[in-house]
C-alpha cells in the first residue's frame, strides 16, 4: 500500500517534469520562429512613423511590438505616443512632456477584440486620425509653442 | 505645401505601404532592415517636391533611405527605389 503511494507521488512528480520541461521547448520554438521587423516612414523633417510587428516563421502577425509617433524636438526625436501588444492585449504609452519622460499607460479606447493583425491595422489608423491630437497636447504640456 | 499638409499625406501614404508590405513578405525579405522610407505620390507633385527635399536631408543625416513610389498599378502599387548605395 505505501509502495503503491510512493510510486504514485513519484508518477505525479515525473508527468510534472515532462510538462515543465515540454512547455520550455514550446516557449523556445516560439522564440526562434519569432522575428520583428520594423519600417521607419518619415512623414516631414520633424515627424515620423515607426511600425515593428513581430511575425511568426509564416509572416502571421503575433505582436505589435511598436506602433509610434515621433516627433523631432531641439534636434531629438521624441516619441510622444506608441501602442504595443507586450502583454498579450494592445495598450498606448502617452509621454508626459518634453521636461518628464514618464509615460502614462492606458487600455482606454484601445481595440480590445481580435487579432494581432487587426489590433496593428488599428493602431496605425488611430494614428493616422488623430496624431495632430496627440502632438498638440504633447506640446501644450511641454510648454513649446507649436508652429505646425 | 504646409508641414502639417504633409504630414497628413505622408500618413495615407504611410498605411497604404503597411498595409502592402505586411501583405507581401516576399518584398520584406528582400530589403534591408533600419529602411527609412520617404513617399512619392503618383498623383501630387507639390508632396513629391516636399518629400524629395525630406530624403535628401536625410540622406546628408546618413540614413538608409528608399524611395516608396506609389504606382497607378492595381496588381503592383508600390516601387521601392533604394537612394542610397
Amino acid at each position: 500500500m505505501r509502495k503503491r503511494k510512493t510510486r504514485n507521488r513519484l508518477n505525479s512528480i515525473y508527468k510534472i517534469i515532462r510538462l515543465v520541461k515540454e512547455s520550455q521547448k514550446k516557449k523556445q520554438e516560439k522564440i526562434q520562429c519569432f522575428q520583428t521587423i520594423t519600417h521607419e516612414f518619415n512623414l516631414s523633417d520633424t515627424d515620423k512613423i515607426t511600425y515593428t510587428r513581430g511575425v511568426n516563421n509564416e509572416g502571421i502577425i503575433i505582436e505589435v511590438v511598436n506602433v509610434s509617433y515621433e516627433i523631432k524636438i531641439n534636434n531629438l526625436w521624441t516619441t510622444i505616443w506608441r501602442y504595443d501588444s507586450e502583454h498579450g492585449y494592445l495598450h498606448c504609452h502617452m509621454r508626459i512632456s518634453m521636461q518628464n519622460p514618464s509615460e502614462t499607460v492606458t487600455t482606454t479606447r484601445v481595440i480590445k477584440k481580435g487579432t494581432p493583425h487587426t489590433w496593428f491595422t488599428w493602431a496605425i489608423n488611430d494614428i493616422k486620425k488623430n496624431y495632430i491630437i496627440y502632438r498638440r497636447g504633447f506640446m501644450k504640456r511641454s510648454k513649446i509653442v507649436d508652429n505646425q | 505645401m504646409s508641414k502639417k499638409q504633409q504630414v497628413k499625406k505622408n500618413l495615407e501614404l504611410s498605411a497604404k505601404l503597411a498595409d502592402y508590405l505586411a501583405k507581401n513578405q516576399d518584398i520584406e525579405e528582400k530589403t534591408a532592415k533600419d529602411i527609412s522610407y520617404v513617399f512619392f505620390s503618383a498623383t501630387d507633385q507639390l508632396l513629391n517636391k516636399n518629400n524629395l527635399k525630406l530624403a535628401r536631408s536625410l540622406i546628408k543625416e546618413g540614413k538608409v533611405v528608399v524611395k516608396a513610389e506609389e504606382t497607378k498599378n492595381r496588381s503592383n502599387p508600390w516601387k521601392l527605389i533604394p537612394l542610397t548605395p
